[in-house]
């Protein structure tokens, strides 16, 4: 059984990018992200959404056998993907 | 007397192998386990407190005998769930959405004919967005996420 402790993953997803990326990172309050890999046409462009993602892991009540209980939140923000625009 | 052995031995092969389906297949998809039957000290809990941006609220809580991937728990008898004293809905008892409790925190309690087991979950900090730089990304680009990381890591249990 994990002890209580806090992750964050920040999950960055768009309609023209080829992979999602997914980063699971200290809470520290800042992350640079990799270049993005988008489809071969430099002139696309496309609305890129980050979310971030607090959770917190705590231990279930010990009668149970074992468990795991987490609480989630969430903020999302967007940029633009312009390509060689 | 060879026609009447084989036969036998075709009946024996298909009922091993309709067996074999049933036990797989069979199990594989429709095993679980009523709750009333099983003593709290033998059930893994899987319990989860989801805080949408848009201020929704998902419960979720299910019951596995046999560790987290063993045999799924049906709710049975007079066991139910609660969160912060109201009941789960009778149609909905895995997950169910809630309003947001002021403080962020959530007691789920595992109600019993002769128990109440309260697990108590705290919402962590909203990860507030300060900055997306830049705001518009070019191929060549990386992108500086900042976000507020002053906030309070919740303890609870």
């Amino acid at each position: 059984m994990p002890p209580p402790g806090t992750q964050l993953q920040i999950n960055v997803t768009g309609d023209c990018l080829t992979t999602q990326q997914a980063y699971n990172t200290a809470d520290d309050g800042t992350l640079t992200t990799d270049m993005f890999s988008a489809t071969p046409d430099p002139r696309t462009t496309c609305p890129i959404d980050i979310a971030i993602v607090r959770t917190t892991t705590f231990r279930v009540n010990s009668s149970f056998e074992g468990g795991l209980a987490s609480g989630l939140r969430s903020a999302i923000g967007s940029v633009e993907y312009i390509g060689n625009n | 007397m060879n026609e009447i052995r084989n036969s036998i031995c075709r009946r024996f092969f298909v009922g091993f192998l309709c067996g074999t389906a049933l036990a797989s297949g069979g199990c594989a998809t429709t095993a679980s386990t009523r709750s009333e039957n099983v003593k709290t000290s033998g059930l893994y809990a899987d319990l989860s407190v989801t805080h949408r941006p848009d201020d929704s609220v998902t419960v979720s809580a299910s019951l596995h005998v046999g560790g987290r991937y063993g045999t799924s728990v049906t709710l049975s008898g007079v066991d139910h769930w609660e969160v912060n004293g109201e009941a789960f809905p009778a149609s909905d008892p895995g997950s169910t959405l809630i309003a947001p409790a002021a403080d962020s925190t959530y007691n789920l309690t595992f109600v019993r004919s002769d128990e109440q087991v309260t697990t108590t979950i705290v919402a962590p900090a909203n990860p507030t967005i300060l900055s997306l730089t830049p705001d518009k990304i070019r191929v060549t680009d990386r992108l500086t996420i900042t976000w507020d990381a002053t906030a309070r890591h919740p303890t609870a249990n």
